[in-house]
């Protein structure tokens, strides 16, 4: 490979979107040619930022890596049909509300709403990463959520056993500054 | 040392502990640490802790083989750093030991040689051009640079075909860096 590489092929090969022999042809011409990798380079930086972005829900992998990056200021545990005080953490880092104590087990989906105290739905969360052996969701909240959401809300899990809907519990979070 | 100036001349520079042997590693460092850390990104699913770890092993194992002279091929020095590049990451997915006092003395002294990838661009600046991309985009985005899906997971996923999905992340990466202004 001589010839410099378009930016949709470096897109490509950031995302594991090109076959094994593509990739390794690429990797070479990478490390010999300046300008192809500093072209990378700067997809690279998106696609690093691209994965920083936090889900509001995380996965039990997503918690651990974000854990191993000191990213994580508090975790607090939720029990259903309990209300609980909690701190927005400090910027940059997150809180993690684990609502745990729900049978999830035999859940194929499970959706979030978020409820205000006057129990109006202010934002849905549609088919999130739930631990269906844990009973578990774990809930991701940053500083700047305080701009986006009431401080006081109840998040209300619904999950989908087979065609048929339910709720599984309630949770009540009092978010302080 | 000007940007004319070849790798494989920089390299034998150090190879012959020349009086700017030192300044000569810094350049190299400059010029391939961050080649090094988007291989590190790539093969160590975007952990840029780890993806620091194997820059820093992979140049001090090529600057340490330079000065001992172990580098049999100067004019090829890319080649030396893609198949460490390539040995460092197996080792890393293996779970082998990092190499901590080399890691250590490299970040002190060359790795401020290159500024990493990640820390041009912003997050939070990021976060708010993907909210404004077509949803199917910035979930595709999402599914193939968080969840790290295949081709095909991603089209099943958003119930099209893996040569769509290639269609879609190009527009979704092209919108992104005009957005971020890249």
């Amino acid at each position: 490979m001589t010839e410099h590489v378009s930016s949709d092929r470096l897109a490509d090969y950031l995302a594991g979107l090109l076959g094994e022999a593509d990739e390794e042809e690429l990797e070479g011409h990478l490390f010999s040619c300046r300008p192809c990798a500093l072209e990378a380079e700067k997809l690279a930086g998106l696609a690093v930022a691209v994965h920083r972005i936090v889900p509001q829900v995380l996965t039990a992998e997503r918690f651990e890596e974000l854990e191993r990056e000191g990213r994580i200021a508090e975790v607090k545990p939720v029990s259903p049909g309990h209300t609980v005080e909690a701190r927005y953490p400090p910027a940059e880092k997150l809180l993690v509300l684990r609502l745990g104590g729900s049978d999830l087990s035999r859940a194929r989906r499970v959706d979030v709403d978020f409820l205000d105290v006057g129990g109006r739905v202010v934002a849905r969360l549609d088919d999130v990463p739930f631990d269906g052996a844990r009973g578990e969701v774990l809930m991701a909240c940053q500083r700047h959520f305080a701009d986006l959401f009431p401080h006081d809300l109840t998040f209300r899990l619904e999950m989908v056993i087979g065609e048929r809907r339910q709720e599984a519990n309630r949770y009540t979070v009092l978010h302080r500054a | 040392m000007s940007e004319a100036e070849n790798d494989a001349e920089i390299a034998r520079r150090i190879a012959e502990g020349a009086d700017e042997a030192a300044s000569c590693e810094a350049e190299l460092c400059r010029r391939f640490l961050n080649r090094a850390r988007l291989y590190g990104l790539k093969h160590l699913r975007f952990d840029v802790t780890a993806a620091e770890d194997l820059a820093q092993q992979v140049m001090m194992i090529l600057l340490e083989a330079l000065r001992a002279g172990r580098v049999e091929d100067l004019e090829r020095v890319d080649r030396f750093m893609l198949g460490t590049c390539r040995n460092v990451a197996h080792s890393m997915r293996r779970g082998e030991a990092r190499r901590e006092g080399t890691r250590r003395r490299l970040l002190t002294e060359l790795a401020g040689a290159a500024t990493p990838p990640w820390d041009v661009v912003e997050s939070r600046r990021v976060e708010d051009c993907l909210a404004k991309l077509p949803p199917r985009e910035a979930r595709l985005l999402l599914l193939l640079f968080q969840e790290g899906a295949t081709a095909a997971e991603a089209a099943e996923s958003l119930g099209t075909t893996p040569g769509n999905v290639r269609v879609i992340h190009h527009r979704a990466i092209a919108r992104l860096q005009d957005c971020v202004g890249l």
